[in-house]
């Protein structure tokens, strides 16, 4: 436990120190609401129906680029095999290093999610439910990602086939992150089905990705 | 008919072990017993298998063939690639090792003094020479603890106090009981020892 | 040598059996779309472009046959490492992508006069596309590895993760659609469906599954001959043997 720790904790202080990688994610994350907004123009009553949908797209499109982070650094340049000798069970190794994405890309994407809530005009009563489902959904695409960073591992520029790889699984993610935020919204008690279908989809991605990111990170440094 | 365990005792016992990389087989029929005090050289041309030789006893690679008994956390391995972060210091490297192998805080203090890490243990990985990158990283095989060192080029970069160091590392651990397996092409003395040589069959 | 010996025998069972399935698949087909445009009503409501079904249903069928076929082919070579078998996942996947597209385009036309338009985001017809999608990324990651055992394992591990993923994503966007609109147009199969409308659509089932081996079989002679050429074309160095001294 001590051990995944410390790898968690040295994923999240690598993430905030190189080069503002976390924080080019948040950059990124901005400028795809923004331009989404010059596409759909200034009327503000389509913007704000659409804010709840564009946040999600955009926060997804900025975790998986962010994807091939999760393991290729590590696998370059050496350390992941010291990470498979260290003796811990390699899933839970890929555990943590999700975890250590999702806290140093994700978290603070949803943090930023009120700045731009605002700009696209959601509704006072929406940003609660839109963060919720957030907090809730975006751990299915960290666990998701680092399944695809281990498939990808031996592959330099790997992220466009990340982002192909992955973005079919995530679509339920998404299909139930949007509606759980919009039936919060319209104010359905525990913001309708939608959430806890969510949560199963998170936990969905707990009980099967570890596994199969460990397999994939044997399979390639084989 | 001599079913007697010869291998009781070794930390590393491979028989007969075949491997492949990328889809070729570069390794046939290596049978090798490593002990507490036993050092080998692994020597042979570019191409002949000795980073491939080396990933398989230490477990990271499949072997395509043989069997291979590994006594529970017998080894550690380091390979051309320093495993060092450029964003983090050495300092912190070092005390990252140390939780990850849930090794005691003394082991850093040993490992910085026989590598020589004080001059450089508050840089960043990213201002390092290639030598002292290799130096650091070698404080990561002292600081597990493991009884079995899998060094691949451990001296490349480094100048000649340096690769003195190294050298008496090394022959210092397999006299108390270690042992390492040091694949290298440069002509290092570690006094007593054996040499594998890997070569295409003739 | 149980290596080499497996894939040889498979050959020449493979060069006796494709022209017989292709035979047997062209003269399936021929009675089935004798059937499917001749011999069987036209629907009360859809009038004669129903039968755009006989092509449609079939190739949705194929769509998922081919994948599940991916998903025990890359099961069986992760736990009985059979040589055959993620030549097999690797050749099912652009047979099944070709189905998949095939229910995607025949599925459009289809709802051109349903709907009155080229695409509706029909529950059965997103789901096809988004598995589409899943072939898609499955075979840019076998073409993306160089080193052909080391594809093999890592996309058995993608096919397998999107195979137990299918119902999630299926669910999905059901659920997804029944919040926007009411039932799904797209009526295949099922027991509602009338005798004479049975007969060529299983027919073509069966003539589309027929195709399906011949064109395995094909492509997998293929995918093995390309393999004993990137054996031979590999460096003729012999393995390495270690001399301690």
């Amino acid at each position: 436990m001590k051990r995944l720790m410390a790898i968690f904790e040295r994923d999240v202080t690598l993430a905030f120190r190189t080069g503002g990688g976390a924080l080019n994610s948040v950059a990124f994350f901005a400028l795809t609401v923004v331009i989404f907004a010059l596409a759909i123009g200034p009327d503000r009553a389509r913007l704000s129906e659409s804010a709840a949908p564009i946040l999600w797209t955009a926060a997804t499109l900025a975790a998986m680029l962010s994807f091939d982070r999760i393991l290729q650094a590590d696998f370059e340049d050496g350390s992941l095999d010291a990470l498979i000798e260290s003796g811990d069970l390699l899933s839970l190794v890929a555990l943590a290093k999700a975890s250590a994405h999702w806290v140093s890309t994700l978290l603070p994407l949803i943090l930023a999610t009120p700045v731009l809530g605002l700009l696209l005009g959601l509704p006072a009563h929406a940003y609660f439910p839109l963060m919720a489902s957030m907090v809730i959904g975006t751990p299915a695409l960290s666990l998701f990602g680092a399944l695809a960073s281990a498939l990808a591992l031996s592959l330099r520029r790997a992220s466009m086939l990340i982002t192909i790889l992955t973005a079919p699984l995530l679509t339920p993610a998404i299909i139930f992150g949007v509606a759980a935020a919009n039936a919060g919204a319209r104010g359905d008690a525990l913001f309708g089905p939608a959430l806890m279908l969510l949560a199963a989809m998170t936990l969905f991605g707990v009980l099967v990705t570890p596994a199969a990111t460990a397999a994939a990170i044997r399979f390639n440094t084989d | 008919m001599d079913e007697r365990p010869a291998d009781a005792g070794r930390l590393i016992a491979a028989r007969d072990i075949a491997a492949q990389r990328g889809g070729r087989l570069v390794l046939s029929g290596v049978t090798l017993a490593i002990g507490p005090g036993d050092l080998f050289i692994l020597r042979g041309p570019n191409g002949a298998g000795k980073t491939t030789l080396l990933r398989t006893l230490a477990g990271l690679s499949q072997r395509a063939a043989g069997a291979l008994k590994r006594s529970d956390n017998a080894s550690v391995f380091l390979g051309h690639a320093d495993g060092v972060k450029a964003a983090l210091t050495a300092r912190e490297s070092l005390s990252f090792w140390r939780m990850i192998y849930s090794a005691p805080p003394a082991i850093i203090e040993r490992a910085i003094s026989r590598l020589n890490i004080f001059p450089f243990l508050d840089q960043r990985g990213a201002s390092l020479s290639a030598g002292q990158r290799r130096r650091l990283a070698l404080c990561r095989i002292v600081i597990s603890r493991r009884p079995v060192w899998l060094l691949d080029e451990p001296t490349s970069g480094m100048d000649a106090v340096s690769i003195r160091a190294v050298v008496d590392l090394i022959a210092e651990h397999c006299r108390d009981d270690g042992a390492a397996v040091v694949a290298t092409h440069e002509p290092l003395d570690f006094g007593p020892g054996r040499t594998i040589m890997l070569d295409e069959a003739a | 040598m149980h290596n080499l010996a497996n894939p040889q025998r498979f050959e020449k069972l493979a060069i006796r059996l494709t022209p017989l399935l292709s035979i047997a698949a062209g003269v399936t087909a021929l009675f089935g779309l004798y059937y499917a445009l001749f011999n069987s009503p036209a629907d009360y409501q859809q009038g004669e472009s129903v039968r755009i079904m006989y092509v449609h249903v079939p190739a949705a069928w194929m769509a998922l046959m081919c994948y599940s076929t991916m998903a025990i082919a890359s099961g069986v070579g992760f736990i009985w490492k059979h040589p055959l078998a993620d030549v097999t996942a690797k050749s099912t996947a652009p047979i099944g992508a070709a189905f998949t597209f095939l229910a995607l385009v025949t599925g459009s036309i289809w709802g051109k006069p349903m709907w009155g338009t080229w695409w509706a985001w029909d529950a059965r017809l997103t789901s096809v596309l988004i598995l589409f999608f899943l072939y898609l990324g499955y075979i840019a990651l076998w073409s993306a590895i160089d080193d052909k055992t080391r594809a093999a394992k890592v996309a058995a591990i993608a096919c397998l993760v999107g195979f137990i993923n299918i119902p999630i994503i299926k669910f999905s966007v059901d659920w997804w659609n029944s919040l926007h609109q009411p039932a799904s147009v797209l009526r295949g199969g099922g027991p509602t469906i009338h005798q004479s409308m049975l007969t060529p659509l299983l027919l073509m089932g069966i003539a589309y599954g027929l195709t399906f081996a011949a064109l395995l079989l094909i492509s997998m002679r293929a995918e093995l001959a390309e393999r004993r050429i990137a054996r031979l074309e590999q460096s003729a160095r012999a393995p390495s043997k270690a001399m301690i001294l």
